[in-house]
Protein backbone atom coordinates (compact mmCIF):
# COMPACT_ATOMS: atom_id res chain seq x y z
CA UNK A 1 0.00 0.00 0.00
CA UNK A 2 1.88 3.49 -1.05
CA UNK A 3 2.22 6.18 1.31
CA UNK A 4 -0.05 8.57 -0.28
CA UNK A 5 -3.14 5.76 0.50
CA UNK A 6 -1.86 5.55 4.06
CA UNK A 7 -2.59 9.43 4.24
CA UNK A 8 -6.03 8.95 2.61
CA UNK A 9 -7.31 6.08 4.79
CA UNK A 10 -6.35 7.96 7.70
CA UNK A 11 -7.86 11.35 6.49
CA UNK A 12 -11.06 10.82 8.60
CA UNK A 13 -10.14 11.50 11.95
CA UNK A 14 -11.53 12.90 14.93
CA UNK A 15 -10.21 16.08 16.39
CA UNK A 16 -7.89 15.40 19.35
CA UNK A 17 -9.74 16.06 22.67
CA UNK A 18 -6.76 18.42 23.21
CA UNK A 19 -7.21 20.44 20.58
CA UNK A 20 -10.47 20.93 21.10
CA UNK A 21 -9.92 22.35 24.82
CA UNK A 22 -7.36 24.44 23.75
CA UNK A 23 -10.00 26.04 21.31
CA UNK A 24 -12.24 26.79 24.12
CA UNK A 25 -9.73 28.32 26.42
CA UNK A 26 -8.00 30.06 23.66
CA UNK A 27 -10.28 33.34 23.98
CA UNK A 28 -9.62 33.57 27.87
CA UNK A 29 -6.10 32.23 28.17
CA UNK A 30 -4.29 33.78 25.04
CA UNK A 31 -2.67 36.81 24.37
CA UNK A 32 -2.44 37.87 21.26
CA UNK A 33 -3.54 40.50 18.47
CA UNK A 34 -3.53 40.18 14.72
CA UNK A 35 -5.70 41.86 11.73
CA UNK A 36 -8.46 40.33 10.87
CA UNK A 37 -10.35 40.20 7.02
CA UNK A 38 -14.16 39.48 7.73
CA UNK A 39 -16.47 39.01 5.02
CA UNK A 40 -19.86 38.06 4.79
CA UNK A 41 -21.98 37.13 1.66
CA UNK A 42 -25.99 36.91 2.19
CA UNK A 43 -28.83 36.02 -0.09
CA UNK A 44 -32.50 37.74 0.96
CA UNK A 45 -34.71 35.95 -1.38
CA UNK A 46 -33.06 37.08 -4.74
CA UNK A 47 -30.99 40.08 -3.36
CA UNK A 48 -27.70 39.79 -2.56
CA UNK A 49 -25.55 41.63 0.53
CA UNK A 50 -21.77 41.75 0.64
CA UNK A 51 -19.72 42.84 3.07
CA UNK A 52 -15.85 42.98 3.40
CA UNK A 53 -13.81 44.83 5.71
CA UNK A 54 -11.03 44.43 8.30
CA UNK A 55 -10.79 44.88 11.46
CA UNK A 56 -7.98 44.42 14.68
CA UNK A 57 -8.89 41.75 17.24
CA UNK A 58 -6.74 41.81 20.42
CA UNK A 59 -6.95 39.61 23.87
CA UNK A 60 -4.97 39.81 26.66
CA UNK A 61 -4.79 36.55 27.82
CA UNK A 62 -7.26 37.50 31.14
CA UNK A 63 -10.99 37.68 29.43
CA UNK A 64 -10.49 41.44 28.01
CA UNK A 65 -10.79 41.71 24.41
CA UNK A 66 -11.50 44.14 21.50
CA UNK A 67 -12.48 43.68 18.29
CA UNK A 68 -11.32 47.43 16.57
CA UNK A 69 -13.05 47.79 12.90
CA UNK A 70 -10.34 49.43 11.18
CA UNK A 71 -11.59 50.37 6.75
CA UNK A 72 -14.53 49.44 5.00
CA UNK A 73 -13.16 47.45 1.83
CA UNK A 74 -17.09 46.67 0.60
CA UNK A 75 -18.78 47.76 -0.57
CA UNK A 76 -17.90 50.93 -1.60
CA UNK A 77 -19.28 53.79 0.36
CA UNK A 78 -18.53 57.49 0.87
CA UNK A 79 -16.11 58.57 3.65
CA UNK A 80 -18.74 59.82 6.12
CA UNK A 81 -20.87 56.37 5.47
CA UNK A 82 -17.51 54.37 6.21
CA UNK A 83 -17.01 56.17 9.35
CA UNK A 84 -20.74 55.61 10.76
CA UNK A 85 -20.24 51.78 9.69
CA UNK A 86 -16.94 51.56 11.79
CA UNK A 87 -18.62 53.18 14.37
CA UNK A 88 -21.51 51.11 14.60
CA UNK A 89 -19.34 48.24 14.38
CA UNK A 90 -17.19 49.31 17.76
CA UNK A 91 -20.29 49.40 19.31
CA UNK A 92 -21.08 45.80 18.41
CA UNK A 93 -17.78 44.61 19.33
CA UNK A 94 -19.07 42.88 22.53
CA UNK A 95 -21.52 40.80 20.29
CA UNK A 96 -19.18 39.82 17.26
CA UNK A 97 -16.83 38.78 20.07
CA UNK A 98 -19.02 36.60 21.43
CA UNK A 99 -21.71 35.54 18.90
CA UNK A 100 -20.98 36.30 15.55
CA UNK A 101 -17.35 34.94 15.65
CA UNK A 102 -16.94 31.08 15.28
CA UNK A 103 -16.77 29.94 19.28
CA UNK A 104 -17.61 26.62 21.14
CA UNK A 105 -19.67 28.21 23.67
CA UNK A 106 -20.64 24.75 25.64
CA UNK A 107 -18.41 21.75 24.83
CA UNK A 108 -20.69 18.25 26.14
CA UNK A 109 -23.32 20.20 24.27
CA UNK A 110 -20.82 21.02 21.44
CA UNK A 111 -19.61 17.17 21.50
CA UNK A 112 -22.81 15.99 21.81
CA UNK A 113 -24.37 18.02 18.56
CA UNK A 114 -21.33 18.35 16.37
CA UNK A 115 -18.74 16.57 14.12
CA UNK A 116 -15.26 18.00 14.53
CA UNK A 117 -13.34 16.02 11.49
CA UNK A 118 -9.33 16.86 10.98
CA UNK A 119 -7.38 16.31 7.58
CA UNK A 120 -4.58 15.20 9.25
CA UNK A 121 -2.77 17.79 7.34
CA UNK A 122 -0.79 20.36 9.25
CA UNK A 123 -1.10 23.82 7.19
CA UNK A 124 1.05 27.05 7.44
CA UNK A 125 -0.92 30.56 7.64
CA UNK A 126 1.08 33.11 8.57
CA UNK A 127 4.04 30.87 9.56
CA UNK A 128 2.29 29.21 12.29
CA UNK A 129 1.59 25.40 12.08
CA UNK A 130 -2.64 24.79 11.77
CA UNK A 131 -4.77 22.19 12.09
CA UNK A 132 -7.53 21.76 9.17
CA UNK A 133 -10.70 20.93 10.60
CA UNK A 134 -14.13 20.76 9.42
CA UNK A 135 -17.18 21.44 11.97
CA UNK A 136 -20.45 20.27 11.25
CA UNK A 137 -23.69 19.75 12.64
CA UNK A 138 -24.60 16.01 13.15
CA UNK A 139 -28.22 16.29 11.80
CA UNK A 140 -30.09 18.97 10.06
CA UNK A 141 -26.52 20.95 9.03
CA UNK A 142 -27.39 24.44 7.90
CA UNK A 143 -23.86 25.52 8.23
CA UNK A 144 -20.25 24.27 7.99
CA UNK A 145 -17.64 25.69 9.37
CA UNK A 146 -13.63 25.01 7.84
CA UNK A 147 -10.90 26.21 10.26
CA UNK A 148 -7.12 26.72 10.08
CA UNK A 149 -6.54 25.91 14.26
CA UNK A 150 -2.92 27.03 15.42
CA UNK A 151 -2.01 23.90 17.07
CA UNK A 152 -0.15 26.26 20.00
CA UNK A 153 -2.39 27.77 21.02
CA UNK A 154 -6.08 27.08 19.85
CA UNK A 155 -6.47 30.46 18.50
CA UNK A 156 -8.48 30.03 15.05
CA UNK A 157 -6.55 31.52 11.94
CA UNK A 158 -8.93 31.35 9.53
CA UNK A 159 -13.02 30.23 9.75
CA UNK A 160 -14.58 29.64 6.62
CA UNK A 161 -18.27 29.27 7.12
CA UNK A 162 -20.01 27.46 3.82
CA UNK A 163 -23.07 26.24 3.08
CA UNK A 164 -23.66 22.27 3.39
CA UNK A 165 -23.58 22.73 -0.88
CA UNK A 166 -20.49 24.64 -0.75
CA UNK A 167 -21.42 28.62 -0.93
CA UNK A 168 -19.56 30.68 0.63
CA UNK A 169 -21.29 32.55 3.67
CA UNK A 170 -18.63 34.15 5.58
CA UNK A 171 -15.09 34.42 6.21
CA UNK A 172 -12.76 35.48 8.76
CA UNK A 173 -9.55 35.29 8.25
CA UNK A 174 -5.86 36.93 9.70
CA UNK A 175 -3.76 38.48 7.55
CA UNK A 176 -1.39 39.43 10.53
CA UNK A 177 -0.93 37.44 13.85
CA UNK A 178 1.28 37.82 17.11
CA UNK A 179 1.65 36.09 20.21
CA UNK A 180 1.85 37.81 23.67
CA UNK A 181 2.59 41.09 21.92
CA UNK A 182 3.00 44.84 23.96
CA UNK A 183 -0.98 45.49 24.50
CA UNK A 184 -0.60 48.73 26.43
CA UNK A 185 -2.39 50.78 24.23
CA UNK A 186 -5.05 48.69 23.53
CA UNK A 187 -8.66 50.21 24.84
CA UNK A 188 -10.22 47.27 26.15
CA UNK A 189 -14.25 46.49 25.41
CA UNK A 190 -16.54 47.70 28.36
CA UNK A 191 -19.94 45.76 28.32
CA UNK A 192 -23.12 48.22 27.18
CA UNK A 193 -25.29 49.80 29.50
CA UNK A 194 -28.07 49.30 27.92
CA UNK A 195 -27.54 45.03 28.41
CA UNK A 196 -28.19 43.57 31.63
CA UNK A 197 -27.99 40.49 33.41
CA UNK A 198 -31.66 39.16 34.47
CA UNK A 199 -31.32 38.54 38.20
CA UNK A 200 -34.16 35.56 37.68
CA UNK A 201 -34.43 34.41 33.64
CA UNK A 202 -37.93 32.55 34.21
CA UNK A 203 -39.17 35.69 36.00
CA UNK A 204 -37.81 38.73 34.20
CA UNK A 205 -39.40 41.17 36.10
CA UNK A 206 -36.92 43.75 34.79
CA UNK A 207 -39.60 43.60 31.82
CA UNK A 208 -42.17 44.07 33.67
CA UNK A 209 -43.59 40.15 33.79
CA UNK A 210 -42.93 36.52 33.43
CA UNK A 211 -41.49 34.97 30.16
CA UNK A 212 -42.20 32.02 28.07
CA UNK A 213 -39.08 30.13 27.27
CA UNK A 214 -38.99 27.17 24.58
CA UNK A 215 -38.62 24.07 25.72
CA UNK A 216 -35.55 21.88 24.13
CA UNK A 217 -35.73 18.52 23.36
CA UNK A 218 -33.06 16.09 25.21
CA UNK A 219 -30.82 18.81 26.19
CA UNK A 220 -30.09 19.78 22.42
CA UNK A 221 -29.97 23.19 23.92
CA UNK A 222 -28.71 24.94 26.85
CA UNK A 223 -29.09 28.80 27.76
CA UNK A 224 -25.87 30.69 27.08
CA UNK A 225 -27.07 34.26 28.50
CA UNK A 226 -30.47 35.90 29.74
CA UNK A 227 -30.63 39.79 29.68
CA UNK A 228 -32.85 42.69 29.71
CA UNK A 229 -31.78 44.73 26.62
CA UNK A 230 -33.25 47.97 25.35
CA UNK A 231 -34.32 48.68 21.68
CA UNK A 232 -32.55 51.90 20.35
CA UNK A 233 -35.41 51.86 17.72
CA UNK A 234 -38.85 53.61 18.43
CA UNK A 235 -41.15 50.68 18.92
CA UNK A 236 -43.69 49.05 21.43
CA UNK A 237 -42.31 47.52 23.74
CA UNK A 238 -38.55 48.75 23.38
CA UNK A 239 -36.99 46.58 25.96
CA UNK A 240 -36.98 42.91 25.67
CA UNK A 241 -35.87 39.79 27.67
CA UNK A 242 -33.13 38.41 25.84
CA UNK A 243 -32.48 34.70 25.69
CA UNK A 244 -29.34 33.16 24.03
CA UNK A 245 -29.23 29.74 23.83
CA UNK A 246 -26.97 27.18 22.23
CA UNK A 247 -26.05 23.64 21.05
CA UNK A 248 -22.71 24.29 21.97
CA UNK A 249 -21.54 26.29 18.83
CA UNK A 250 -24.59 27.65 17.13
CA UNK A 251 -26.58 30.32 19.12
CA UNK A 252 -30.47 30.43 18.85
CA UNK A 253 -31.94 33.82 19.72
CA UNK A 254 -35.60 34.34 21.52
CA UNK A 255 -36.80 37.98 22.48
CA UNK A 256 -39.38 37.85 24.72
CA UNK A 257 -41.07 41.73 24.86
CA UNK A 258 -44.11 41.12 27.11
CA UNK A 259 -47.48 42.78 26.52
CA UNK A 260 -47.89 44.89 23.55
CA UNK A 261 -49.71 48.25 23.99
CA UNK A 262 -52.71 48.10 23.99
CA UNK A 263 -54.40 48.35 20.59
CA UNK A 264 -56.17 51.62 19.69
CA UNK A 265 -60.52 51.32 19.42
CA UNK A 266 -61.15 50.54 15.66
CA UNK A 267 -57.39 48.98 14.61
CA UNK A 268 -58.05 45.35 13.62
CA UNK A 269 -56.24 43.11 16.24
CA UNK A 270 -54.06 40.70 15.21
CA UNK A 271 -53.58 37.86 17.84
CA UNK A 272 -52.37 34.33 17.46
CA UNK A 273 -50.32 34.49 14.70
CA UNK A 274 -46.46 33.71 14.18
CA UNK A 275 -45.14 35.34 10.83
CA UNK A 276 -42.06 34.14 8.89
CA UNK A 277 -40.16 36.05 6.73
CA UNK A 278 -37.96 34.58 3.78
CA UNK A 279 -34.27 33.64 5.39
CA UNK A 280 -31.73 36.89 6.20
CA UNK A 281 -28.61 34.15 4.51
CA UNK A 282 -28.26 31.51 7.01
CA UNK A 283 -30.76 32.78 9.28
CA UNK A 284 -34.31 32.06 10.02
CA UNK A 285 -36.28 34.29 11.43
CA UNK A 286 -40.21 33.90 13.22
CA UNK A 287 -42.30 36.96 14.23
CA UNK A 288 -44.84 36.03 16.97
CA UNK A 289 -47.52 38.16 18.51
CA UNK A 290 -49.60 35.53 20.61
CA UNK A 291 -52.07 36.43 23.41
CA UNK A 292 -51.19 40.08 23.24
CA UNK A 293 -47.53 39.17 23.68
CA UNK A 294 -44.58 39.12 21.65
CA UNK A 295 -42.26 36.60 20.64
CA UNK A 296 -38.98 36.94 18.03
CA UNK A 297 -37.12 33.78 17.66
CA UNK A 298 -33.93 33.58 15.13
CA UNK A 299 -31.53 31.03 14.93
CA UNK A 300 -29.67 29.08 12.01
CA UNK A 301 -32.20 26.16 12.00
CA UNK A 302 -35.14 25.45 9.41
CA UNK A 303 -38.10 27.35 9.59
CA UNK A 304 -40.27 24.56 11.31
CA UNK A 305 -37.75 23.83 14.39
CA UNK A 306 -38.08 27.12 15.18
CA UNK A 307 -41.74 26.97 15.34
CA UNK A 308 -41.79 24.07 17.41
CA UNK A 309 -39.58 26.51 19.51
CA UNK A 310 -41.92 28.76 19.55
CA UNK A 311 -44.89 26.61 20.33
CA UNK A 312 -42.91 24.57 22.81
CA UNK A 313 -42.58 28.37 24.87
CA UNK A 314 -46.26 29.61 24.37
CA UNK A 315 -48.31 26.28 24.90
CA UNK B 1 -14.18 -66.19 -7.32
CA UNK B 2 -13.93 -69.45 -9.18
CA UNK B 3 -10.43 -70.41 -9.21
CA UNK B 4 -11.20 -72.86 -12.23
CA UNK B 5 -13.00 -69.68 -14.55
CA UNK B 6 -9.95 -67.00 -13.47
CA UNK B 7 -9.32 -65.68 -16.62
CA UNK B 8 -7.01 -62.77 -17.21
CA UNK B 9 -10.08 -60.85 -18.57
CA UNK B 10 -11.75 -61.34 -14.79
CA UNK B 11 -8.33 -61.02 -13.05
CA UNK B 12 -8.11 -57.71 -14.29
CA UNK B 13 -11.74 -56.67 -13.28
CA UNK B 14 -10.93 -57.76 -10.27
CA UNK B 15 -7.43 -55.32 -10.02
CA UNK B 16 -9.14 -52.68 -10.95
CA UNK B 17 -12.40 -52.73 -9.18
CA UNK B 18 -10.45 -53.26 -6.31
CA UNK B 19 -7.93 -50.44 -6.98
CA UNK B 20 -11.34 -48.18 -7.31
CA UNK B 21 -12.91 -49.32 -4.12
CA UNK B 22 -10.03 -48.98 -1.98
CA UNK B 23 -7.90 -45.86 -3.38
CA UNK B 24 -5.92 -45.88 -0.33
CA UNK B 25 -4.43 -49.10 -1.02
CA UNK B 26 -0.72 -48.92 -1.06
CA UNK B 27 1.20 -49.19 -4.73
CA UNK B 28 1.61 -52.12 -6.12
CA UNK B 29 4.68 -54.58 -4.42
CA UNK B 30 3.75 -52.72 -1.22
CA UNK B 31 3.17 -55.11 1.35
CA UNK B 32 -0.81 -55.60 1.84
CA UNK B 33 -1.62 -54.92 -1.76
CA UNK B 34 -1.68 -58.36 -2.79
CA UNK B 35 -4.09 -59.68 -0.03
CA UNK B 36 -6.51 -57.45 -1.36
CA UNK B 37 -7.30 -59.59 -4.17
CA UNK B 38 -9.56 -62.73 -4.14
CA UNK B 39 -7.26 -66.49 -3.61
CA UNK B 40 -7.82 -67.34 -7.45
CA UNK B 41 -6.87 -63.99 -8.19
CA UNK B 42 -3.27 -64.02 -6.63
CA UNK B 43 -2.77 -67.59 -8.23
CA UNK B 44 -3.37 -66.18 -11.82
CA UNK B 45 -1.04 -63.21 -11.28
CA UNK B 46 1.74 -65.41 -10.08
CA UNK B 47 1.06 -67.47 -13.33
CA UNK B 48 0.64 -64.55 -15.43
CA UNK B 49 3.44 -62.70 -16.54
CA UNK B 50 1.53 -60.42 -19.01
CA UNK B 51 -1.32 -59.94 -16.26
CA UNK B 52 1.07 -58.59 -13.15
CA UNK B 53 2.64 -56.64 -15.75
CA UNK B 54 -0.61 -54.72 -16.98
CA UNK B 55 -1.40 -54.96 -13.04
CA UNK B 56 1.39 -52.95 -12.23
CA UNK B 57 0.67 -50.33 -14.84
CA UNK B 58 -2.85 -49.74 -14.20
CA UNK B 59 -1.81 -49.88 -10.39
CA UNK B 60 0.13 -46.72 -10.70
CA UNK B 61 -2.45 -45.30 -13.45
CA UNK B 62 -4.97 -45.36 -10.35
CA UNK B 63 -2.87 -43.92 -7.89
CA UNK B 64 -1.37 -41.05 -10.21
CA UNK B 65 -5.02 -40.16 -10.76
CA UNK B 66 -6.04 -40.76 -7.32
CA UNK B 67 -3.25 -38.02 -6.13
CA UNK B 68 -4.05 -36.02 -8.04
CA UNK B 69 -5.20 -32.21 -6.86
CA UNK B 70 -8.64 -31.46 -5.99
CA UNK B 71 -10.11 -27.81 -7.37
CA UNK B 72 -12.32 -26.26 -5.67
CA UNK B 73 -15.59 -24.82 -7.31
CA UNK B 74 -15.33 -21.59 -7.77
CA UNK B 75 -17.01 -18.76 -5.06
CA UNK B 76 -19.35 -17.34 -7.15
CA UNK B 77 -20.63 -20.53 -8.43
CA UNK B 78 -22.47 -20.85 -4.72
CA UNK B 79 -24.03 -17.27 -4.93
CA UNK B 80 -24.92 -18.06 -8.62
CA UNK B 81 -26.46 -21.11 -7.37
CA UNK B 82 -28.16 -19.30 -4.69
CA UNK B 83 -28.82 -15.91 -7.00
CA UNK B 84 -30.79 -18.60 -9.82
CA UNK B 85 -33.25 -19.76 -6.94
CA UNK B 86 -34.69 -15.87 -6.30
CA UNK B 87 -37.75 -15.11 -7.83
CA UNK B 88 -36.23 -12.37 -10.10
CA UNK B 89 -33.66 -14.89 -11.79
CA UNK B 90 -36.86 -17.28 -12.13
CA UNK B 91 -38.76 -14.73 -13.87
CA UNK B 92 -35.76 -13.73 -15.98
CA UNK B 93 -35.86 -17.08 -17.07
CA UNK B 94 -39.06 -17.73 -18.04
CA UNK B 95 -39.47 -14.56 -20.05
CA UNK B 96 -36.45 -15.84 -21.92
CA UNK B 97 -37.93 -19.00 -22.54
CA UNK B 98 -41.14 -17.50 -23.82
CA UNK B 99 -39.60 -15.29 -25.96
CA UNK B 100 -37.61 -17.81 -27.74
CA UNK B 101 -40.73 -19.25 -28.04
CA UNK B 102 -41.80 -19.75 -32.11
CA UNK B 103 -44.37 -17.25 -32.69
CA UNK B 104 -47.48 -19.14 -33.96
CA UNK B 105 -49.88 -17.42 -37.10
CA UNK B 106 -53.43 -18.16 -36.61
CA UNK B 107 -54.95 -19.62 -39.32
CA UNK B 108 -56.68 -17.49 -41.87
CA UNK B 109 -60.21 -19.97 -40.97
CA UNK B 110 -60.11 -18.12 -37.68
CA UNK B 111 -60.73 -14.61 -39.31
CA UNK B 112 -63.43 -15.92 -41.64
CA UNK B 113 -65.31 -17.89 -38.42
CA UNK B 114 -64.86 -14.25 -36.64
CA UNK B 115 -66.23 -11.88 -39.18
CA UNK B 116 -68.05 -14.23 -40.78
CA UNK B 117 -66.40 -13.70 -44.43
CA UNK B 118 -63.12 -13.64 -46.05
CA UNK B 119 -60.08 -12.79 -44.45
CA UNK B 120 -58.61 -10.40 -46.95
CA UNK B 121 -59.58 -6.58 -45.95
CA UNK B 122 -60.86 -4.43 -48.88
CA UNK B 123 -61.13 -7.78 -51.13
CA UNK B 124 -64.12 -7.47 -53.56
CA UNK B 125 -66.14 -10.39 -51.95
CA UNK B 126 -66.00 -8.53 -48.24
CA UNK B 127 -69.51 -7.58 -47.34
CA UNK B 128 -70.46 -4.77 -46.24
CA UNK B 129 -72.13 -5.91 -43.07
CA UNK B 130 -67.93 -6.79 -42.37
CA UNK B 131 -66.10 -3.84 -43.59
CA UNK B 132 -68.52 -2.05 -41.35
CA UNK B 133 -67.73 -4.53 -37.97
CA UNK B 134 -64.09 -3.94 -39.34
CA UNK B 135 -64.59 0.35 -38.87
CA UNK B 136 -65.68 -0.48 -35.30
CA UNK B 137 -63.21 -2.12 -34.10
CA UNK B 138 -60.54 0.66 -34.60
CA UNK B 139 -60.01 2.80 -31.94
CA UNK B 140 -62.10 5.62 -31.42
CA UNK B 141 -60.63 9.16 -32.61
CA UNK B 142 -60.98 10.69 -28.97
CA UNK B 143 -58.10 8.02 -27.95
CA UNK B 144 -56.45 9.13 -30.85
CA UNK B 145 -56.51 12.78 -29.75
CA UNK B 146 -55.97 11.72 -25.98
CA UNK B 147 -52.53 10.20 -26.63
CA UNK B 148 -51.58 13.09 -28.68
CA UNK B 149 -52.14 15.66 -25.56
CA UNK B 150 -50.29 13.31 -23.40
CA UNK B 151 -47.41 13.15 -25.25
CA UNK B 152 -47.57 16.82 -26.01
CA UNK B 153 -47.50 17.59 -22.49
CA UNK B 154 -47.14 13.91 -20.34
CA UNK B 155 -46.98 16.77 -17.13
CA UNK B 156 -50.22 18.23 -17.61
CA UNK B 157 -52.05 15.07 -18.48
CA UNK B 158 -50.51 13.75 -15.22
CA UNK B 159 -51.35 16.18 -13.20
CA UNK B 160 -55.42 16.30 -14.72
CA UNK B 161 -55.24 12.27 -13.97
CA UNK B 162 -54.06 13.08 -10.46
CA UNK B 163 -56.76 15.92 -9.49
CA UNK B 164 -59.02 13.59 -11.13
CA UNK B 165 -57.86 11.18 -8.81
CA UNK B 166 -58.57 12.99 -5.75
CA UNK B 167 -61.08 12.17 -3.40
CA UNK B 168 -64.45 14.33 -3.40
CA UNK B 169 -65.33 16.39 -0.25
CA UNK B 170 -68.56 15.98 0.70
CA UNK B 171 -70.62 19.62 1.35
CA UNK B 172 -70.62 20.01 5.84
CA UNK B 173 -74.52 20.03 7.11
CA UNK B 174 -74.30 23.41 7.81
CA UNK B 175 -73.93 24.45 4.71
CA UNK B 176 -77.52 23.21 3.82
CA UNK B 177 -78.69 24.94 7.30
CA UNK B 178 -76.71 28.03 6.05
CA UNK B 179 -78.47 28.40 2.96
CA UNK B 180 -82.17 27.76 4.48
CA UNK B 181 -81.70 30.46 7.01
CA UNK B 182 -80.48 32.45 4.29
CA UNK B 183 -83.41 32.12 2.00
CA UNK B 184 -85.75 32.55 5.00
CA UNK B 185 -85.30 36.08 5.38
CA UNK B 186 -88.65 37.84 4.65
CA UNK B 187 -86.87 40.57 2.86
CA UNK B 188 -85.36 38.39 -0.21
CA UNK B 189 -86.80 37.91 -3.47
CA UNK B 190 -86.07 34.45 -3.88
CA UNK B 191 -85.58 34.21 -7.87
CA UNK B 192 -83.30 30.75 -8.93
CA UNK B 193 -80.77 32.99 -9.26
CA UNK B 194 -80.43 34.53 -6.26
CA UNK B 195 -80.69 31.13 -4.84
CA UNK B 196 -77.97 29.51 -6.90
CA UNK B 197 -75.63 33.03 -6.36
CA UNK B 198 -76.57 31.96 -2.52
CA UNK B 199 -75.33 28.26 -2.59
CA UNK B 200 -72.17 29.13 -4.75
CA UNK B 201 -70.54 31.69 -2.95
CA UNK B 202 -70.94 29.55 0.78
CA UNK B 203 -69.98 26.53 -1.24
CA UNK B 204 -66.51 28.41 -2.55
CA UNK B 205 -66.25 29.60 1.35
CA UNK B 206 -66.63 26.47 2.89
CA UNK B 207 -64.52 24.93 0.26
CA UNK B 208 -61.79 26.88 0.73
CA UNK B 209 -61.65 26.16 4.69
CA UNK B 210 -61.80 22.17 3.13
CA UNK B 211 -59.43 22.70 0.48
CA UNK B 212 -57.02 25.22 1.86
CA UNK B 213 -54.94 23.40 3.93
CA UNK B 214 -54.43 20.75 0.92
CA UNK B 215 -53.39 23.24 -0.94
CA UNK B 216 -50.89 24.76 1.62
CA UNK B 217 -49.13 21.39 2.26
CA UNK B 218 -48.98 20.80 -1.63
CA UNK B 219 -47.25 24.15 -1.84
CA UNK B 220 -45.06 22.78 0.79
CA UNK B 221 -44.95 26.35 3.01
CA UNK B 222 -46.38 25.13 6.28
CA UNK B 223 -47.43 21.07 6.46
CA UNK B 224 -47.14 21.23 10.02
CA UNK B 225 -50.57 22.15 12.20
CA UNK B 226 -49.52 24.55 14.78
CA UNK B 227 -51.94 26.06 18.14
CA UNK B 228 -51.41 29.68 16.06
CA UNK B 229 -51.96 31.07 12.44
CA UNK B 230 -48.37 30.67 10.56
CA UNK B 231 -48.35 33.58 7.69
CA UNK B 232 -45.38 33.33 5.61
CA UNK B 233 -44.95 37.04 4.43
CA UNK B 234 -44.20 38.90 1.44
CA UNK B 235 -43.19 42.57 2.14
CA UNK B 236 -42.71 45.05 -0.47
CA UNK B 237 -41.63 48.93 -0.20
CA UNK B 238 -45.06 49.98 -1.05
CA UNK B 239 -47.35 47.90 2.03
CA UNK B 240 -47.06 46.99 5.63
CA UNK B 241 -46.36 42.95 6.56
CA UNK B 242 -49.32 41.20 5.01
CA UNK B 243 -49.99 37.48 4.41
CA UNK B 244 -49.86 36.06 1.41
CA UNK B 245 -48.35 33.76 -0.69
CA UNK B 246 -44.53 33.48 -0.14
CA UNK B 247 -42.11 35.69 -2.50
CA UNK B 248 -38.90 35.83 -1.40
CA UNK B 249 -37.94 38.11 -4.02
CA UNK B 250 -40.05 41.34 -3.10
CA UNK B 251 -38.68 40.76 0.38
CA UNK B 252 -36.93 44.13 1.94
CA UNK B 253 -35.48 43.17 5.15
CA UNK B 254 -36.02 47.23 6.31
CA UNK B 255 -38.95 45.91 6.72
CA UNK B 256 -38.05 43.84 9.46
CA UNK B 257 -39.40 44.03 13.02
CA UNK B 258 -36.73 46.78 14.23
CA UNK B 259 -35.28 44.67 17.51
CA UNK B 260 -34.89 41.63 14.81
CA UNK B 261 -32.96 43.94 12.48
CA UNK B 262 -30.23 45.31 14.83
CA UNK B 263 -29.80 41.61 15.94
CA UNK B 264 -29.38 40.27 12.76
CA UNK B 265 -27.69 43.17 11.42
CA UNK B 266 -25.19 42.25 14.46
CA UNK B 267 -24.66 38.51 13.04
CA UNK B 268 -23.37 39.53 9.76
CA UNK B 269 -21.76 41.80 10.95
CA UNK B 270 -23.36 45.14 9.79
CA UNK B 271 -24.05 43.48 6.54
CA UNK B 272 -28.04 44.83 6.56
CA UNK B 273 -27.15 48.04 7.75
CA UNK B 274 -24.02 49.26 5.28
CA UNK B 275 -26.31 49.36 2.45
CA UNK B 276 -28.70 51.82 4.33
CA UNK B 277 -26.48 54.12 5.67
Amino acid sequence: MSSSTNNTSLSVLQASPALIDSMIAAASQVRFQGTRRFESHWKVGTTRYDLEYRERVSADGQGQFTVEPLDLIAPDVSTGQEDLFLLLSRAREGFNWRYRDFRIHHKPTFLRNYEVVDSGAIVQRLGYDCASLRVQRRSKAQVVYLLEVELGTGVVLSCRTETPDGALLELAEYESFELAPDLSQVAWHQPAVDEIDLVDPSNPTEIGGGAHQPRFVDGAFVQLAAQKITSTAAQTPNQFARYVYTDGLEVVFFLYGGALAPQSAGAQRVDDVVQVPPSVGPWQLVVATIHGERLIGMGRLNHEDLLDLVASALY
Amino acid sequence: MDPERCTCESLRAEVLRTAILHSELPLPGVPGEREALSAPGREHLDACATCALWRRARLRHVAALTTLERFGAPRELEALVVASFSSDSRRERAISALTRLGRLTTPAELDDAMLDGPALEGSASESREVTETRAARRAPRVLLRLVAEEIADPAKARARRFVGSLPRLRAVPELDQLVERELARPTRTHSRGVRAAVYASLAAAVLAAVVGPLAVSLLGVSPKRYPFRVEHVRVNAASEFDAGVFDAGMFDPAKLDPSARELLDGLGGGILGVHRI
